[in-house]
Parts: C-alpha cells; sequence; structure tokens
C-alpha cells in the first residue's frame, strides 16, 4: 500500500489500557488559561517516569465553558486510577490553583465512568474560608486566594482509555521527518478525544520493551536507530536516515484510529519526493499491550 | 396522556389537609379510587370527590383547578411528577417535597417549602411567612431543591436553609435568610431588615444595597467566579434571574457575617 509514493508498511500498533480524565481550565484570558493548561500538562510525556501522561486536547471559546470565559480542555492518562487521584491532585494543586484567574470544571459528561476528586481535597487550602456551591447537581469550591476567588468543582469522572497508539515516520533525512511529523500533528490536533503527549507531539526516542540494564522497563528502539544500520539488526532500508514517532493517547479505538489516520494522510501528503520514505509502526511482538490498530486497515 | 385534573366545587369552609394528592400516592389509582381518598378537614375527614370533581388523567401530572388557600400541604412530600394549581394554596405548600415540579399560579400562606429536600416549587403570586424554613422543631430549613417566588415573601425566607436555592423575584420581608446555615438566596427587589441575622454560613445574593447589620463586615467589591454559574441555573426557573444573569456581570460588592454568629455566611451584592 503506497499513499504518494509513501508505502504503508503491513504493520500495526500496539497500544495498552490507562484511564483518562478530561479537565477544563478557565481564565480571565485565552493566554492565562494556556498558561495554566501547559503547566499542568507539564512533564507529562511518558508514564515511565512522569506518573502520567497528558496534553492539551483543544482551546475552548468562552460560549463552550462553564463560566463563559476563555478556556482550555485537558486530557490526563494514567497507568491506574490510584496514580490519577494522586496526578490530578498535585497538578491542578500546584499548577491551576496556583495560575491567575484560573477556574477549573469537570471536563467529562456526570454519567461516565468513576468518580474522581478535583477539588475535593484541594478545598482544604481554604483553611476553612472555602465555601461549598451545589448547582445543578455539581459542588463547586469557592477557595480564597490573593487574587480572589479560586472556583473549582468537586468532582470529575475517569473513564477507561487507550495509551499508545502511535506510528513511525521513516525520511530520508531529520529536517524531512520533522516537517512530516509537523503536517501530521497539525492535522492530529483537529481530532477530539486524543493527545499526543510528547513535546511537539513528536518523539525521537521510541523505545523497544526491555533492556540489557535490568533495572530498566525500555530501553532505545535500536531497529529503528539509523546510526545503528551497520551494526543490528536493522529494520531501515539504506535510503532511510531519520525516524519520528507519534505517540497517540486517546478516550477509546475510534478517537484513536480517526487520529492515525488524519496524521499518516497529512504526513504522507509530503510524498516520496521531499523524502518520506516508509509509515510503520511500534509493533511489540503483543508484548505491549492487546489494542491492535493495524496501519492498512486504518487507511482503507 | 392528559393530565389528572381536580376541580375545586366549592371553596371549602374549613381548611383540608391535601396531602395524600401526590403523583406518587395518585399512581394506579381510577378516578373512582381517587374520589374516594379522605382528606382531614380539621377534626373529620372528607372524601375527595366531596370537594373535586375528579377527570382521569396521568396521574404524574397532577392539575388542581379552582384552588383557594383553605387547602394546606397541597403536594407536601412529592417526590415525582408534577402539580400544577390554578389558584392560591393554603401553609405548608412543597413542604418535605422532594422532587418532581410543583407550580402555585397563585400566591401561598405560610411555611411553604418547610423542609424541603429536592424538586423545584414554583410560586407565581406571592407567599407568606417562613418561605423553606425550619418548622418548630426541624433542626433544619430546606435542605436541598429550588423554590421560585414570582411575587414578594414574608419575613423568615431560608430560616434555618441547609442547602437548596430559593428566588425571590419581588421583595422578601423581615429576617431574611435569618440562622442560615448553607445554600443560597437571591432576591431581586429589596430586601427587609436584619437580613442575615445570626447565619452561620451560605450566600444571600441581593441587586441593592441592605440596611446592613452591625455584625457584617464590608469586604469590598471583587469578581466572583461562580456568579454566572449559579445566576445561569437559576435563571432557566426565574426570568428576573435571568435577566440578571445577563445584566449583572460577575463581580458583587462582598459582605462577611453574621460575625455574632460563626461569619462565614455573606450577603453579595450585584453590581
Amino acid at each position: 500500500m503506497k499513499i504518494n509514493g509513501v508505502e504503508i508498511e503491513d504493520t500495526y500498533a500496539e497500544a495498552f489500557p490507562m484511564r483518562a480524565t478530561r479537565i477544563i481550565v478557565t481564565a480571565v484570558n485565552r493566554r492565562w488559561a494556556l498558561n495554566a493548561a501547559r503547566a499542568a500538562t507539564g512533564f507529562a510525556t511518558s508514564v515511565i517516569a512522569c506518573g502520567c501522561e497528558a496534553g492539551i486536547e483543544r482551546e475552548l471559546k468562552p460560549i463552550g465553558t462553564p463560566d463563559g470565559r476563555p478556556g482550555v480542555s485537558m486530557l490526563l492518562f494514567t497507568m491506574s486510577s490510584k496514580e490519577m487521584a494522586r496526578q490530578v491532585q498535585n497538578r491542578i494543586g500546584q499548577c491551576v490553583l496556583t495560575s491567575p484567574t484560573s477556574a477549573c470544571f469537570a471536563g467529562m459528561d456526570p454519567g461516565e465512568g468513576e468518580r474522581l476528586a478535583l477539588g475535593k481535597n484541594l478545598r482544604f487550602f481554604g483553611d476553612g474560608y472555602q465555601i461549598s456551591k451545589k448547582i445543578d447537581g455539581a459542588r463547586y469550591w469557592r477557595v480564597p486566594v490573593m487574587d480572589g476567588e479560586f472556583l473549582c468543582q468537586e468532582n470529575t469522572r475517569m473513564v477507561r482509555a487507550i495509551g499508545g497508539g502511535n506510528f513511525l515516520v521513516l525520511a530520508e533525512t531529520q529536517k524531512q521527518a520533522l516537517a512530516a511529523c509537523e503536517k501530521a500533528i497539525a492535522a492530529m490536533k483537529k481530532i477530539p478525544n486524543v493527545i499526543m503527549p510528547f513535546p511537539g507531539g513528536v518523539v525521537r526516542s521510541g523505545s523497544k520493551v526491555g533492556s540489557k540494564y535490568k533495572a530498566l522497563p525500555a530501553s532505545t528502539n535500536d531497529a529503528y536507530c539509523p546510526t545503528l544500520k551497520g551494526q543490528v539488526k536493522s529494520a531501515l532500508p539504506p535510503e532511510v536516515g531519520s525516524v519520528m514517532e507519534i505517540v497517540i493517547d486517546g478516550l477509546d479505538e475510534a478517537a484513536i484510529r480517526a487520529a492515525t489516520r488524519a496524521g499518516i494522510r497529512a504526513a504522507c501528503s509530503l510524498g516520496r519526493r521531499r523524502g518520506i520514505v516508509r509509515i510503520s509502526a511500534g509493533n511489540y511482538g503483543g508484548k505491549l499491550g492487546p489494542h491492535l490498530f493495524h496501519l492498512r486497515k486504518i487507511l482503507k | 396522556m392528559k393530565a389528572l385534573t381536580l376541580t375545586v366545587k366549592a371553596a371549602p369552609a374549613q381548611r383540608v389537609d391535601l396531602a395524600p394528592i401526590t403523583p406518587g400516592n395518585l399512581r394506579g389509582r381510577k378516578a373512582a379510587e381517587i374520589g374516594r381518598i379522605r382528606l382531614q378537614s380539621g377534626n373529620r375527614t372528607v372524601a375527595v370527590a366531596e370537594l373535586f370533581t375528579v377527570a382521569a388523567g396521568d396521574s404524574e401530572e397532577i392539575v388542581i383547578r379552582k384552588c383557594t388557600n383553605k387547602f394546606d400541604n397541597v403536594g407536601a412530600g412529592m417526590a415525582s411528577g408534577s402539580i400544577t394549581v390554578h389558584g392560591d394554596t393554603g401553609h405548608r405548600t412543597g413542604a418535605q417535597m422532594a422532587g418532581g415540579t410543583l407550580t402555585v399560579r397563585g400566591g401561598t400562606l405560610d411555611w411553604a417549602g418547610t423542609g424541603m429536600a429536592g424538586g423545584t416549587l414554583v410560586i407565581r403570586g406571592d407567599t407568606g411567612r417562613c418561605l423553606g424554613a425550619a418548622w418548630p422543631g426541624d433542626v433544619h430549613g430546606m435542605r436541598n431543591g429550588t423554590i421560585i417566588v414570582c411575587g414578594n415573601a414574608g419575613e423568615r425566607v431560608g430560616d434555618k436553609m441547609r442547602r437548596g436555592a430559593i428566588v425571590i423575584e419581588g421583595n422578601a420581608g423581615d429576617y431574611c435568610g435569618a440562622r442560615m446555615i448553607s445554600g443560597s438566596i437571591l432576591v431581586c427587589g429589596k430586601a427587609g431588615d436584619f437580613i442575615g441575622y445570626s447565619m452561620k454560613r451560605g450566600s444571600i445574593l441581593l441587586t441593592r444595597a441592605p440596611r446592613l447589620p452591625a455584625t457584617f463586615n464590608d469586604c469590598g467589591t471583587f469578581e466572583f467566579g461562580f456568579l454566572p454559574l449559579l445566576l445561569r441555573s437559576l435563571g432557566r426557573l426565574s426570568r428576573r434571574a435571568a435577566a440578571l444573569s445577563k445584566r449583572a456581570g460577575t463581580h458583587a460588592r462582598r459582605y462577611a457575617g453574621d460575625l455574632a454568629n460563626v461569619g462565614k455566611g455573606e450577603l453579595l451584592v450585584l453590581r
């Protein structure tokens, strides 16, 4: 299968179950909503060492937010419910509560998944001066802070989700691989219910499961490292000089499929003539997780 | 399916307890059965059929026509469905309500919504004293739900109120929000004296500065993020609240009190 002369490898991306939640942050203007959201989703590229994978799903216009101010929708993914509770409390407490003019709301429907504390514990920052307001069945906390009040919904919802959807862009040069990935990310950002948690959505250090060092659960994907082509059993053809990966976390399989489709098509739009050689995926032979995303099926 | 309709034949001379007439209590009963239900009236009981003409219909949607303020406990204890009253009602309208919607197209006497735990009570006219207040011996007033009064309310609105929201589109009498424990009261008109007397927590929202009790302190004017949410929610039931939701910003002047009690309540004067 080829798109614009770019080969789509007959392989699949392997993804694993995660827990996810959506949180909406609003502020006096777009800039401050983004400041809060960027801080809250910072250092959240991989669960390997960050505790969670998080990112900005989309920006929201005032008409689309609970308090009628500009906002940002964030998605957070973790490996367990317990870790999610810890991450949400720490990230909202340290990055949103602290951000001027911010407010924080549940971004999921009340009937979805299971309950997850949002402002439930953060309210104690109010030292007894916090005020509860129950509006339309949802409880909100008004926590007095130095710029006025921090408004935070008591709970949000957490659902079962999928992490680790991915595809690899194999190009002749680093510059070409990056250009294709940038195009892909621009297209994928339009898809709801997904995030691409790595910096700018792109990861250059794709990993394989395991390592020669016993302490490490993952290590560099040597088969895709171009500088090791003559040293290891490489998966790269001679003309490939750079590989980049786009990792996708999504609320469901359909969202990951849609994002993968949009991303690959956008990456392939540059075509073979601009150095894009092949699209592949992180296939770990069933070691990583039960969700398989076959590239050719998705692109049919 | 059309509504189950009870039309008052003639205004009763004695007060009548209408508590048995709720959607839950009438569910599955035929018109003749409903007509045989005994209602307490003074020291005797009377059959529904003696006082009302009963037209069969969906018991989840009850309409009471030509009602007068001789009928107490209208919609008391209802937990689902709707009751629409054409005319006035007596005391304890919607008392102990747990759910559903009770709409009175006229006015009510005292103690409407006392002990209310859920649902929506709409009074198109005026209401008497102790709206949503604690019945003597009760620890709390209304514990949840929403009350909308399109007219004026008497004294002691929300006395010992624990949760929920009350909107008075007109004026409220003295001791509005007295001994309030929590919840929200919005008074669109004027509020009487001793507002928030001995309140512990909760919010009383006003559109004009009240005669401030000595035990409330001015905190200044600020932006409150919860105001748009609360006003928009109340605006779905109240036209005045809807208008305020559009007109009022998020700014309000905050007076904290009652400092003679716990002092964590507030009077918020919307700008």
